[in-house]
């Protein structure tokens, strides 16, 4: 039976606690991802998503963002200014789901369903993290097993 | 077995909890950290600590706290305990109090980490994981800002009425001790779970409970085939299964197929899902408009796709005044379905008695219509069944039907055995009735000066499948629709449909909400035609004493408060258009009390005994402090100390006055209070004698009587609000609530209510939503993607409160429950318009096209 320790990836990337909102937003940038963990000694201590970081450096903006009120981007981008210290901590929210390298491929599928995010961090015994398995690896295998393994993003 | 160090001393558990939380509250018997949606980790009502650092307690399996350090709230010590209950208490911090020992348990990390250094705006954001449904943050922040600066003054009980002071049993809910119902326990209590329906239409072809029954630790399961009494129930009309039948039809996805008990709640919950049903699956009927006319029954058993239809016409003829007038503006609202995500899930606990009678401990906005529909179901007599109120965690509407109140009654009384059933947060969310999407239609009109010629509203709310009071609530919106103005000629109609959609039902504001987001939006429409601003255009068109209503109402010398909301933010409101800002401005009305010709009898007892002063009411504490107004008015009315005072609900007194519903509770509670304090000075206060007392509202009129001038409501509430929108950046800097509710009991209370109800507002014009799919299906069924606003997303909310007081009403009260999101939704999206030019009509808020 197809577990986690055959679909993760090793070289997962996260952010501290402590760094930045700004930094961290250069992470999913630069990945090209919606969320990204945050861990602590190899620990995983929560994820912090667009939204999480959006609402922190425009406290107020971001629910009329929703509205498609359209503002003025340099005071926008003021306003920004003065939060992106923000350290991520202040804005992550608890992760509810981690899965172990020998947790069977479909509980980490219905793990993804009801977490309702496209991933999952994977750690050891001892709780620290060694990767991440993503929803469009986890597809794959259990339902294209042919299909060479996509080396996309998560 | 798990060992960890729990509050200083070592403790072991079993392995087969699931998360830490469930170890806690079901082996440990430690119930501060609360259970508001395991094992999600969304709403942070469980947070404890683990080696200091705050964590979400039910996303924690045990082996991350094997030897590791856990403290609870009962393990700060006593000072500690003292200080933060303090704060939060003198603040006016925690209303129905679920979420809050979470949120004090990470104040406490949160104090020892950062201390006088820690900020409003970081402790703001360190609330991220928190939901609070009641107080919108602001008086949380106030409580925690209170602590960092050191100012630990003391919280002082309330005295008589209008004095501030804290809430009943502030200090007990701050720190969690104060028990929910799921925080009780009876020797010998078994769990039960709800299995729910996977097809939200479908003929039930059979039910098989073998592997069920089989699942070791189950005890019993019962389905329709063990209901002798009534399989239906209902507030208004008896149409609600509290069980679908082999051969019957599933109408929704929270109808129920079978109860499953066991020795624990784990076991109960994994052998519901071995319940194996067989369905001929139909399909479901699931758009408003088109169900209507459809000759296909939406819901089982029952003929016809309209619930109700509610209509009135008025004055001179609406064709001939919109043709007459200077400007018409023609517009279709349509307003979202939204959940209420009370942070207590459902719970109820029922336990048979030697002497015969079934005691039930209920949540539920009104224990008298339980007791009725539990004995219905039971086919016992009303008076073999005893319900208690264990005042609950937030309802907002939402605890008006039954919920499992019926099923878990039935478990108990079949096994003879105490029973206890708590929803899960996905069953809470699939099961009870929410807030109406109603599309409206209207037109409106107004002459060269701007004074309003005539409205109509053509309203359909999609209801879902069961009655519960959806007829009610298009009859409340069709009464509101033109909102606290003077229109001359009007003609409405609102029709409530049957859908196999979630059911709706009551929700703070009750169809005002949907209507008045459309009047304002006309409003607002006919200013910018006429050239005046939205602030000129209502002081133009508010009604003053003297005048014809709506449907035809007089108004009284109650509704100078209108005016005197308008005129209360109208300095905000000039300042924020001259520093540029752009503003948007809502006036709105909410009736207190039901009206429409029902006669409303509230009762209360009054008891001296050797403890002090036992004060019974008819009213459900659900956060909003209908408990802290009976103390005061005793306090007011006897003069006695209010630490002598307690407050009781229950059936054991015929007290039952219906729902706790219709911003009633404090106008009403207050008189029937205040009459038998008078009657015990009469005789003297004898001890252990029932004073009983009442308030009455019998002069109000339906509109089926035919009276030209009806009294609809005794009895409206009226707010004014301002919403400011920095118009460089687009931030949300500032809400201004102006609302008059007659007279403010408790002040430190009445602004909660407001600040809580605005944030609701501000998520309901913008991000909340609860939408179905083609299949009936809810698809936001995570508290998370409700789109509740966080509190870093709240701006300050400045209350102004205004005291107008009603006539005749006890000492001038109105009623604040609902009113205070009544005109949000149209402020922010007038205030969105004076942005960029656009006029939103739907919600959450959308550019229209």
């Amino acid at each position: 039976m197809t577990s986690v320790a055959d679909i993760m990836r090793a070289q997962a990337f996260w952010v501290g606690p402590q760094q930045t909102a700004a930094e961290a937003a250069r992470v999913l940038l630069t990945r090209n991802v919606q969320d990204v963990l945050v861990v602590d000694d190899r620990r995983v201590v929560g994820l912090v998503s667009w939204h999480d970081l959006l609402s922190a450096v425009l406290p107020g903006v971001a629910v009329l963002m929703q509205a498609d009120a359209v503002p003025d981007m340099a005071a926008l981008l003021a306003m920004a200014r003065e939060h992106v210290h923000v350290p991520v901590a202040d804005v992550m929210h608890p992760v509810a789901f981690t899965t172990t390298p020998d947790t069977p491929a479909t509980r980490a599928l219905t793990l993804m369903m009801a977490s309702r995010f496209p991933f999952l961090p994977v750690v050891d015994d001892a709780r620290q993290i060694v990767g991440i398995v993503t929803l469009r690896e986890l597809l794959n295998a259990l339902f294209f097993p042919a299909t060479p393994r996509a080396s996309g993003h998560s | 077995m798990p060992r960890f160090m729990l509050n200083g001393a070592a403790v072991q558990v079993g392995d087969h909890h699931p998360h830490l939380l469930a170890a806690l509250r079901d082996e440990l018997g430690v119930t501060s950290p609360k259970d508001g949606c395991a094992p999600a980790g969304q709403c942070g009502c469980c947070v404890v600590l683990v080696d200091g650092k705050p964590q979400v307690s039910c996303v924690m399996t045990l082996d991350r706290v094997e030897g590791h350090r856990v403290t609870t709230l009962e393990g700060l010590d006593a000072d500690d305990r003292h200080r933060l209950a303090n704060a939060f208490g003198a603040a006016g911090a925690l209303q129905c109090g679920f979420c809050t020992p979470g949120i004090v348990m990470r104040t406490a990390a949160l104090l020892r980490d950062k201390g006088a250094a820690l900020t409003r705006d970081a402790a703001a954001r360190r609330l991220g994981g928190h939901l609070c449904r009641c107080t919108g943050y602001v008086k949380i922040l106030d409580a925690i800002e209170r602590l960092a600066a050191g100012d630990d003054a003391p919280s002082t009980l309330p005295q008589g009425i209008g004095t501030r002071g804290v809430k009943y049993e502030s200090d007990r809910l701050a720190l969690g001790d104060r028990p929910y119902i799921d925080d009780m326990t009876l020797p010998g209590m078994l769990h039960a779970a709800l299995r729910l329906t996977d097809h939200a239409r479908a003929d039930v072809v059979r039910i098989d409970t073998t592997r069920a029954l089989a699942e070791p630790g189950v005890e019993a399961v019962f389905t329709a085939a063990d209901v002798h009494g009534e399989l239906r129930v209902g507030l208004i009309h008896t149409d609600w299964p509290v069980f679908i039948p082999e051969g019957g039809r599933t109408s929704y996805l929270g109808d129920v197929l079978a109860i499953v008990v066991a020795s624990d709640r784990q076991t109960a919950r994994r052998a519901s899902a071995l319940v194996d049903v067989e369905y001929d699956v139909k399909r479901p009927v699931t758009d408003p408009l088109a169900a209507m006319h459809d000759s296909d029954d939406a819901v089982w058993g029952l003929h016809g796709n309209v619930l109700s239809r509610s209509a009135y016409t008025r004055g001179d003829d609406v064709d001939d005044a919109l043709a007459a007038s200077a400007h018409v503006v023609h517009d279709v609202f349509q307003t979202q379905r939204v959940e209420h995500a009370f942070l207590e899930p459902e719970s109820t606990l029922a336990a048979p008695q030697p002497d015969g009678t079934l005691m039930v401990w209920s949540g539920g906005q009104g224990i008298w219509d339980d007791r009725n529909q539990i004995a219905a179901v039971l086919g016992i007599p009303a008076d073999q069944v005893v319900v208690e109120l264990v005042s609950n965690g937030g309802a907002f509407g939402g605890k008006e039907d039954m919920s499992n109140q019926a099923q878990t009654t039935l478990a108990a009384w079949l096994l003879d055995r105490p029973v206890k059933c708590t929803l899960t947060r996905t069953q809470s969310l699939l099961m009870h009735a929410k807030r109406h999407p109603i599309r409206i239609e209207a037109w409106a009109g107004c002459g060269e000066d701007g004074r309003l010629t005539a409205l109509r509203a053509r309203m359909v709310g999609d209801s879902g499948p069961y009655a519960s009071v959806g007829m009610k609530v298009l009859e409340r919106a069709a009464g509101h629709a033109s909102g606290p103005y003077v229109v001359p000629a009007i003609d409405v109609e609102a029709v409530a449909v049957r859908t196999n959609n979630p059911v709706c039902g009551a929700f703070r504001g009750f169809g005002a909400n949907q209507a008045q987001f459309a009047m304002e939006g006309l409003m607002d429409r006919l200013a910018e035609l006429v050239g005046i601003s939205s602030w000129d255009i209502r002081e133009r068109n508010v009604v003053a004493p003297g005048v014809v209503w709506g449907p035809g109402q007089i108004m009284d010398d109650g509704c100078r408060g209108a005016r005197a909301c308008l005129e209360a933010v109208k300095p905000a409101y000039d300042d924020a258009v001259a520093a540029g800002h752009a503003v948007g401005l809502g006036l709105s009305l909410k009736n207190s009390g039901l009206g429409n010709g029902f006669e409303e009898i509230a009762k209360a007892v009054v008891r001296f005994d050797d403890d002090g002063v036992e004060v019974r009411h008819c009213w459900t504490e659900m956060g909003q402090g209908v408990h802290t107004v009976a103390l005061q008015v005793a306090v007011e009315e006897l003069g006695v100390d209010p630490a002598t005072v307690r407050v009781v609900v229950d059936t054991t007194r015929e007290l039952g006055a219906g729902q706790t519903t219709g911003s009633r509770g404090t106008l009403m509670g207050a008189g029937a209070v205040a009459d038998a304090c008078r009657r015990a000075d009469e005789d003297g206060r004898q001890p252990g004698v029932d004073y009983v007392g009442e308030y009455r509202v019998d002069w109000t009129n339906s509109l089926d009587e035919g009276v030209e001038h009806p009294v609809i409501h005794s009895a409206f509430g009226y707010a004014a609000q301002l919403v400011v929108i920095d118009r460089r950046t687009g931030a949300l800097t500032k809400v201004v609530a102006a609302h008059d509710v007659g007279f403010a009991v408790n002040p430190t209370l009445c602004e909660g209510q407001i600040e809580g109800a605005v944030h609701m507002g501000l998520g309901y014009a913008l991000s909340e939503d609860f939408p179905a799919d083609d299949e009936g299906r809810p698809t936001n069924m995570t508290l998370r993607r409700l789109g509740i606003l966080r509190p870093r997303d709240v701006p300050p909310i400045e209350t102004i409160l205004v005291e107008s007081p009603q006539p005749d009403s006890p000492y001038g009260i109105k009623g604040v429950g609902e009113i205070g999101l009544v005109p949000t939704a149209g402020a922010v999206a007038a205030a969105l318009h004076d942005l960029d030019g656009q006029w939103r009509a739907s919600l959450p808020m959308r550019r229209s096209a």
